[in-house]
Formats: structure tokens, C-alpha cells, sequence
């Protein structure tokens, strides 16, 4: 009988060990995905921030009334390379953003360069990158509600706190950037 | 009970408790990943959800004569008090699409784990009915298979899973690159690849990653729950046949 005792206490012990290990280990994966998420957009940012030298370079030479939006978009590029942390680089990506959206609709006046084989180039790379970018930022999304959902739920929360996991912001879109974009011609 | 039966029973049920923590890491690995779209989705290990759709050709099942993407079948004979007899059996290995609002991805099924669900079951002679028997035959003679000798109380069964296109599917594995977006827009092919590869964990559904957990957790309750029990309850009666013996 001791020996059954004993193979019931072995099998009890080893899965509460398991599951332990296996809990810490989930949360590892968790955390490990909402950074590689947050790094695979920053790869598109920097694919988009590549392009735009060219698109204003392409553009200054026909949107001469412009040059204010041209240089607005050239410091947001400029204050995103140079921003010190995740929000900072959120905030002007979203101004980015915005600015972009500017840029492409104001072209529309411009009947030259929407004839430019460059610009043209040039805009449907940035859209592609542009939907990508949205698409990575539901993914960066999931993947946070995933990691403050697996560091909540119990018995996860008993240890989360404990190891260090706290819990992520989700990247929200301001206010101002839902509204629609006023196009200053 | 022979004491061998009770004996296997224990170590039996302590292999599958120790199998159970590789159920763990899997039902883990599709927990823990978030879902991509196939536009954006990073290389590496990637969750993907959407419909099959066909890569060069469809197939046309055997026995059920459906046009699908991907089918397998097997077929049994179950012999009264011997063993069962397997006829014809067959797992396509053919590539197909997994389509999202986004794009496609390429899915090579060879070596995943196939998680289908929604197989059609034949069965014909004892216990079974005469269309089924009608549908397997027809389905062995096509594959150029003969019928088998069945004698009063053999039943023949046949078990076919097809995916057809429209059918969801969920995959889970590593991802690579294919074709480039423009050139995948122009020729109607993928930018991405899901194949198996060496120690990476592959899995393909035909339902979605809800349905896919809900399975590993009904597996993972019968490795690390059940099996335990069984184990500790063979050796008990091990024990007490032993004293009794002795």
C-alpha cells in the first residue's frame, strides 16, 4: 500500500511542479511575443521613414504652395528617429500619420505629379506599408491582451506579480486622429 | 486479472502522464500565440485563420465524391474475435491555400499535425447498411482496390475527411517567405509558406483556435488527470493480486 500511496503523491507532486513551470514559462512567451510584436512593427516605421526622403524630394519639385506640409512631415520623420521611448515614437508615428494623409490627398491638385511614375511608386509602397503597419498594430494589440489576460487569470496571478510581470498598455488611436482629416489647401 | 494487464496498466498510465506535458507545450504554444493577418504576418511562428482554397487542382474523394482540397480515408475490415484488417488507406499531401481578407498562404500538410474534424463515416455488412456498402465499394473500385471477402459477422468501415474550398482552417506553425506582394497579387499565388520543419511545432485544423484548445484540453484531461488515476488504481490491484498470489 506504500507503494501506491507513494506513486500517487509522486504523480500529484510532479503535476503541480509541472503546471508551475509550465504557468512561468507561458508568461515568458507572452511578454517574449508583445516585444517581438512592438519590434516588428518598428521594422515597417522604419521601412516607411526609409521612403519618405524620396517622396519629398519627389514632391517639392511640383507642390511649390506646399512646403510648410512638406517640412511638417520632414520634422515629425525627425522627431521620430529621435524619440527616447515607445510612447514618444507612438505619438509621432501617429502624427506621421496624419501628415501622410495630407500629403497624398493635397497631390490630388497637383496633376503633374500624380503623372510622376516616381510619386506613384512612391504612394503605393507607403499605402502597402501603411496597411501593414494597421494590421501589425492589431497584432501588437492582441498580443498585449493576451499577456494582461495570462498574468490576471488565476492561478497565473498568484505568481505574475511576484516574477515581475506587470501589466501593457494597448496602443490606442488619440481622439483627434479618428476625426476626419481637414486638408489645409 | 493477470497481473501482466495490471502491470502495463500502471506503466501505461504513468508513460501517458509523462506524454501529457508535451500535450502541455502544444495547447501552450496555440494559447499563448496571437492570430496575424497573412499581409503582415512576421516569419517565424505565426497563427493564421481563413478559408482553403485550392493551389493547382481539386481532388475528387473517393467514396464521399467531393471536390476538395485536401482528403484522407481509411478503410477497415472489423473481424469477430480477430484482428481488424485495414484494406486501403490514404493522407493527401498536396500543398493548398489558407485565404484571409488579407492574402494567402501556402500550407504544405505533410508531417503536421492534422487536427480535422467532420469526418464522414461508411460502414457496411454486419451492423451497417447497404448504401454504405454501395459507397465503399464503388469508392475501393476506383482506387483499384478489391473488394474484400466479408463473412457474416465482418463489418467493413470506411472514415473519410475532406476540406473543401470555402472550408475554414486554422494553422499554426512556422511561416516563410514565398513571393513578394506584388508578384503573389499578379499570379494569384502566396507570399507566405507554412511546411513543417524540424523540431517546430505544425498544426492544421479545419475548424478555428477556439475549437483547436477545447481539444487539447479534453486530451490534456485525460493524460494528466485520468491517466494518473489509472495508474495508481492498476497498482493497487497489482498489489492486492500479488499478496493474494503470494
Amino acid at each position: 500500500m506504500v507503494s501506491v500511496i507513494l506513486l500517487a503523491a509522486v504523480f500529484a507532486v510532479v503535476l503541480i511542479a509541472g503546471t508551475g513551470i509550465s504557468l512561468y514559462n507561458n508568461l515568458v512567451q507572452l511578454k517574449a511575443n508583445v516585444d517581438k510584436a512592438w519590434a516588428n512593427i518598428d521594422v515597417l516605421l522604419k521601412q516607411r521613414h526609409d521612403e519618405l526622403p524620396k517622396l519629398i524630394d519627389t514632391c517639392k519639385g511640383y507642390m511649390k504652395y506646399e512646403q510648410a506640409l512638406l517640412e511638417k512631415l520632414t520634422l515629425a520623420r525627425t522627431a521620430f528617429l529621435s524619440s527616447a521611448n515607445n510612447d514618444e515614437k507612438v505619438a509621432a508615428e501617429n502624427n506621421m500619420s496624419k501628415l501622410l494623409k495630407n500629403v497624398f490627398a493635397v497631390a490630388e491638385n497637383y496633376p503633374d505629379l500624380k503623372a510622376n511614375h516616381g510619386f506613384v511608386q512612391l504612394q503605393s509602397r507607403i499605402s502597402s506599408l501603411e496597411n501593414n503597419i494597421a494590421d501589425r498594430r492589431e497584432l501588437f494589440n492582441e498580443s498585449v491582451n493576451l499577456y494582461n489576460v495570462g498574468i490576471q487569470q488565476f492561478p497565473a496571478v498568484l505568481i505574475s506579480k511576484q516574477m515581475g510581470f506587470e501589466g501593457k498598455k494597448l496602443l490606442e488611436v488619440p481622439g483627434s486622429d479618428t476625426q476626419d482629416v481637414k486638408i489645409d489647401i | 486479472m493477470p497481473w501482466i494487464y495490471l502491470a502495463l496498466g500502471t506503466i501505461g498510465g504513468a508513460a501517458a502522464f509523462v506524454y501529457g506535458f508535451a500535450v502541455r507545450k502544444k495547447r501552450d504554444l496555440v494559447q499563448t500565440t496571437p492570430s496575424s493577418k497573412i499581409r503582415s504576418a512576421a516569419l517565424g511562428m505565426v497563427e493564421l485563420e481563413g478559408t482553403a482554397q485550392p493551389c493547382k487542382k481539386l481532388f475528387l474523394s473517393p467514396f464521399s465524391k467531393n471536390k476538395a482540397v485536401y482528403y484522407r480515408f481509411l478503410v477497415t475490415v472489423k473481424r469477430h474475435k480477430r484482428e481488424d484488417v485495414v484494406i486501403a488507406q490514404f493522407e493527401s499531401s498536396e500543398p493548398f491555400y489558407l485565404q484571409d481578407e488579407t492574402g494567402r498562404a501556402l500550407i504544405v500538410p505533410a508531417g503536421a499535425d492534422l487536427r480535422w474534424t467532420g469526418s464522414r463515416k461508411f460502414s457496411g455488412g454486419a451492423g451497417g447498411n447497404s448504401a454504405d456498402m454501395e459507397i465503399i465499394r464503388n469508392g475501393l473500385s476506383s482506387l483499384g482496390k478489391v473488394f474484400p471477402h466479408l463473412n457474416f459477422s465482418d463489418r467493413i468501415e470506411c472514415e473519410e475527411t475532406c476540406v473543401m474550398p470555402g472550408d475554414p482552417v486554422y494553422a499554426l506553425g512556422n511561416a516563410e517567405a514565398f513571393n513578394d506582394e506584388a508578384e503573389a497579387q499578379k499570379t494569384g499565388t502566396a507570399t507566405l509558406i507554412l511546411s513543417k520543419k524540424k523540431g517546430s511545432y505544425f498544426c492544421i485544423s479545419n475548424t478555428n483556435q477556439k475549437s483547436v484548445l477545447q481539444n487539447f484540453n479534453a486530451d490534456l484531461f485525460v493524460y494528466q488527470y485520468v491517466a494518473p488515476v489509472i495508474s495508481v488504481a492498476c497498482l493497487y490491484m497489482l498489489v492486492i493480486a500479488l499478496r493474494h498470489g503470494s
